[in-house]
């Protein structure tokens, strides 16, 4: 439906509206399209697709005005006796109540009229359909409108003749269902007349592919009919016109259709049969009647004198020039024209040329960009060797593919290498100490093999033979394709470094050491007493043995027993005096694999007349098939044992029985964290504090023990922290990395 | 020494030495009973047996102090004999106190402890032969009409049978007919031996 036509009607009908008699009021309920066909059924579903179109544009799905669509189905289905059912359905489905119908055809028209004091008995009917028969037939009141429609292919003909006047074939495509068979009864009869002068061929009892061949293949001076195609001869059936376009795509000649809707789908055009406009007309009709206006007053508008309209991408394609079209004729659907398709042309030229100045004005200002960040480099080159120097460090670029070295200036002086002095990779790995050879390597190739960075510390051995501890950290980076080719980075001298480290793990040690031996002697008492009890066991076995020896006959079956005891108690106190010597030795840092839970045991076993002694119970909560952990036995039993006494003072003011001490061990990742809790006076709000030197809370206290914990611990490459326990009391953590394979010292 | 009749318990939460001090003492021919656990051994502990009670000081379920405290209170009045690992004299003293037949020290010397059952094993006859006499004469005074117990005590008193006449309201020769018939209720000769049967029933003078 084009702009043009849809104005011009709905200026019409505003003029008529505005002119009408006072419109009563609007109407109240729901308005029904009746069609004899279907949706599908083309062309004639043009009609109601404009007509509902129409009203939806005024009563949207938001408006409270229903509209319902129902198709008869009457294209395929020709039956009277099944309107009589329809009509059954329909007096259920309507949504009444109805005000308004649109009959939409023939059929529709007078099922509407049969019907309508069962279906819509106060409806106004606007009709759309040949009114010459529905006058005829009365069905027509004074409440209904009519909208005429022409469904006759009366001009069909002369228009192929007026723009071809050469033709003397038409093949009239259409084809077999019920409602072509009136349609073939038309044509026949409307082209009767031009028998004469054109040989007609009727496609309808072909089937589409046959019909398409036989378009393909038409004599010279053929012209083409396309009427409709619901089914074709073979009883294919189709919907939507969807033929066509594979007719118009196959046909040798020019194809001419027969209804408006038709244009732009592959018809050359001509004088058509509005159904478009007729269906727009119809929807108008029913708003106008909806909003008051009275049927009487409502003049359909003329639909007959439309002027030819012809596509004109159809008559450059066949080939037919403008000049035969008949006068008055419109023009549609107009390519772009010869001007336009130039201006493309220049358009683009001028997009090209622009984007080349635009790269060579880009190149320009990159050269100077260039010139002036190589002034910058050369400055910051200056810089970074200042730097260097002053930072010690020293820049490198090995080049694997070429196998050669750089080394800067400062590079060079830390290495000990002369400053002339060229360098090959060989002889620089034979400088670092062998011991450290393996472990460099490994970490370089990983480094290559990742394309990712390094850290190594290695030894080096310089020419008079002193050797110095260097730190090196590098990145490889990629050639072109991906290859590690090439690895830079920095070395620093750092054997103060590492003496100044050495140094102050001795004295941490030392400290360390002494801290133990001042904590261990706090436990003399109860270790007595540890110690007591395997010495009066082996006492209480040897004065049983020595009083069953006694007996006459000596009683000697428990003998053995008795020795095996002896023997088991000499060990056990063997053990705990092993123990603390070991304790109270010096001891240096080993890192070893440990069980946590066995060490913190011994630890417990240590402590343990000491807290039953105060009064103390301590439980264990030790998580099973823990991972071993890296770390100097001596040293956590240190830690742990801190803790523990630490707990133990913390209760000593709480009533007996309210001294509990939580032990527990668990794994969180890869760390094992060792959790000791007590119920004692808890903690300050600043828990890190407490790790301070010289903190304490007693009156003789050296305040040590924490700090001492926490710089093991951290030696150990762990952490430690302390909590305050919601309901009384406080918690100690400490946790400590699960044993790795390689260990590093 | 010789076997004496009577349980020796034993407590220690170390069952090695639980086991050392059962053979100790069983080779010394006494009836031992061991236990590592308080339950256990009140469980097992009854208060008619003659028995005493070689007890660890320093157990974690239960300290020994406690345990004797708990002891008194049910009633089973064990003469208990405390070991202790540490030789600590405020503890001892308190144990003393409490009515501890004796406290050593680990490790302990088998001719001291023997000697400590010998007397805890004693006193637990002693107190057990005290108990049984004492129910007799409870079963004796039950034995007594009102009149009869009250006569006892005047008797028990001191006073002359004129005198007790006259505090009861009576004559001279009821009291005595009720003289005679107590003494040979309660199973004695003389006043003095009815003074100090009253006695072991704590009745009161008059």
């Amino acid at each position: 439906m084009n702009g043009f036509k849809r104005t011009g009607l709905t200026a019409v009908a505003m003029l008529a509206s505005l002119c009408a008699s006072a419109a009563t009021n609007t109407l109240q309920g729901n308005i029904c399209i009746i069609d004899s066909y279907g949706r599908e059924i083309a062309p004639f579903n043009a009609t109601e697709r404009a007509a509902r179109d129409a009203i939806l544009e005024v009563f949207g799905p938001s408006t409270r005005t229903e509209l319902q669509v129902f198709g008869l189905d009457d294209a395929r289905y020709a039956d009277a006796r099944r309107h009589e059912r329809y009509a059954g359905a329909l007096e259920e489905g309507v949504p009444k109540p109805v005000v308004l119908v649109a009959a939409i055809g023939e059929t529709a028209a007078r099922f509407s009229a049969k019907y309508r004091t069962r279906l819509f008995p106060d409806a106004t009917i606007v009709f759309v359909a040949d009114s010459a028969g529905l006058a005829a037939d009365g069905i027509v009141t004074t409440n209904d409108v009519v909208i005429p429609l022409v469904n006759t292919p009366s001009g069909a003909v002369e228009n192929v003749l007026t723009v071809l006047p050469e033709t003397t074939n038409i093949a009239v495509v259409i084809g077999n269902s019920d409602l072509e068979k009136k349609w073939l009864k038309k044509c026949r009869a409307t082209f009767g007349p031009f028998t004469n002068r054109v040989g007609f061929t009727y496609l309808n009892k072909e089937g589409l592919n046959t019909i398409t061949n036989i378009v393909a293949k038409l004599p010279p001076r053929s012209a083409v009919l396309y009427m409709m195609m619901i089914n074709d001869g073979a009883g294919r059936v189709y919907d939507y016109d969807e033929t066509l376009g594979v007719i118009r795509q196959a046909a040798n000649a020019p194809v001419f259709g027969c209804f408006e809707s038709q244009m732009g789908a592959g018809i050359v055009g001509g004088r058509l049969i509005q159904n478009r406009a007729a269906g727009l007309a119809a929807g108008d009709t029913v708003v106008r009647l909806f909003r008051g206006e009275k049927p009487a007053n409502i003049v359909a508008p003329p639909l007959a004198s439309v002027p030819p309209v012809y596509d004109e991408r159809e008559l450059r394609r066949r080939g037919i020039s403008e000049r035969a079209l008949p006068s008055g004729s419109r023009v549609e659907f107009r390519g772009p024209g010869i001007w336009q398709q130039y201006r493309m042309h220049v358009v683009v030229s001028l997009a090209v040329i622009m984007i080349q100045s635009a790269l060579i004005a880009l190149l320009l200002m990159n050269r100077r960009k260039l010139r002036r960040s190589r002034a910058k480099l050369q400055e910051r080159e200056q810089l970074s060797a200042v730097a260097e120097r002053a930072a010690k460090l020293g820049f490198w670029v090995w080049d694997s593919a070429k196998d050669n070295v750089w080394a800067s200036e400062n590079c060079r002086q830390i290495f000990g290498l002369g400053a002339n002095q060229p360098l090959a990779i060989g002889s620089l790995r034979s400088a670092i100490h062998p011991e450290d050879r393996a472990q460099r390597q490994d970490l370089l190739d990983e480094a290559v093999k990742k394309m990712g960075e390094y850290d190594v510390e290695y030894r080096i051995v310089m020419a008079d033979g002193t050797v110095r501890w260097i730190g090196s950290r590098g990145l490889a980076l990629a050639d072109g394709n991906g290859k590690a080719v090439r690895l830079c980075g920095v070395s620093m001298d750092i054997t103060e470094h590492k003496r100044a480290e050495a140094e102050l793990a001795q004295q941490r040690d030392e400290l360390a050491h002494l801290s133990r031996v001042t904590t261990v002697s706090a436990l003399s008492g109860s270790l007595a007493h540890e110690l007591n009890q395997p010495l009066g066991i082996i006492l209480s076995n040897t004065q049983a043995a020595q009083e069953l020896l006694l007996q006459n006959p000596p009683a000697l079956t428990d003998l053995g027993e008795i020795l095996e005891d002896i023997v088991a108690a000499d060990r056990r106190a063997a053990e705990i005096i092993q123990r603390l010597r070991d304790l109270l030795k010096r001891g240096e840092t080993s890192m070893q694999p440990l069980p946590i839970n066995r060490v913190l045991e011994e630890v417990l076993h240590l402590t343990r007349s000491d807290l039953i002694g105060r009064g103390i119970i301590a439980t264990c909560d030790f998580a099973p098939d823990l991972p071993p952990v890296t770390g100097t036995r001596v040293q956590i039993q240190q830690v742990a044992l801190n803790l523990i006494l630490n707990a133990a003072d913390a209760m000593a003011g709480n009533a007996p029985g309210c001294r509990r001490l939580f032990l527990s061990t668990a794994r969180h990742g890869d760390v094992v964290r060792v959790t000791i809790r007590d119920k004692g006076t808890g903690l300050p709000a600043d828990t890190e504090r407490l790790f301070d030197a010289f903190y304490t809370t007693k009156p003789t206290g050296m305040g040590m023990g924490l700090a001492i914990c926490r710089s093991i611990i951290f030696a150990h490459h762990g952490r430690i922290w302390a909590e305050p326990h919601p309901e009384r009391g406080a918690i100690f953590h400490f946790e400590l990395p699960v044993a790795d394979v390689s260990v590093s010292p | 020494m010789s076997a004496q009749s009577g349980i020796v318990y034993l407590l220690d939460d170390e069952p090695e030495m639980v086991k050392a001090l059962t053979r100790l003492l069983k080779a010394k021919q006494f009836d031992v009973r061991g236990f590592t656990s308080v339950n256990a051994f009140l469980e097992a502990c009854r208060p008619e047996d003659i028995a005493c009670l070689v007890l660890d000081v320093a157990m974690p379920e239960l300290d020994g102090l406690t345990l004797q405290k708990k002891l008194t209170h049910r009633g089973l009045l064990l003469p208990i004999i405390f070991l202790t690992g540490h030789g600590d004299i405020p503890m001892s003293v308190r144990a003393i106190k409490a009515g501890a037949i004796d406290f050593l020290t680990k490790p302990v010397d088998s001719v001291a402890l023997v000697r400590a059952v010998h007397a805890g094993l004693h006193t637990a006859q002693a107190r057990h032969q005290t108990e049984v006499e004492n129910a007799e004469v409870s079963k004796r005074i039950a034995t007594l009409t009102p009149r009869e117990f009250e006569v006892m005590r005047h008797v028990v008193a001191g006073k002359l049978n004129k005198q007790i006449a006259a505090d009861l309201g009576t004559v001279e020769q009821t009291i005595k007919v009720h003289r005679g018939r107590v003494m040979e209720k309660m199973g004695v000769a003389s006043v003095a031996d009815l003074v100090r049967a009253a006695e072991r029933l704590g009745i009161e003078k008059v």
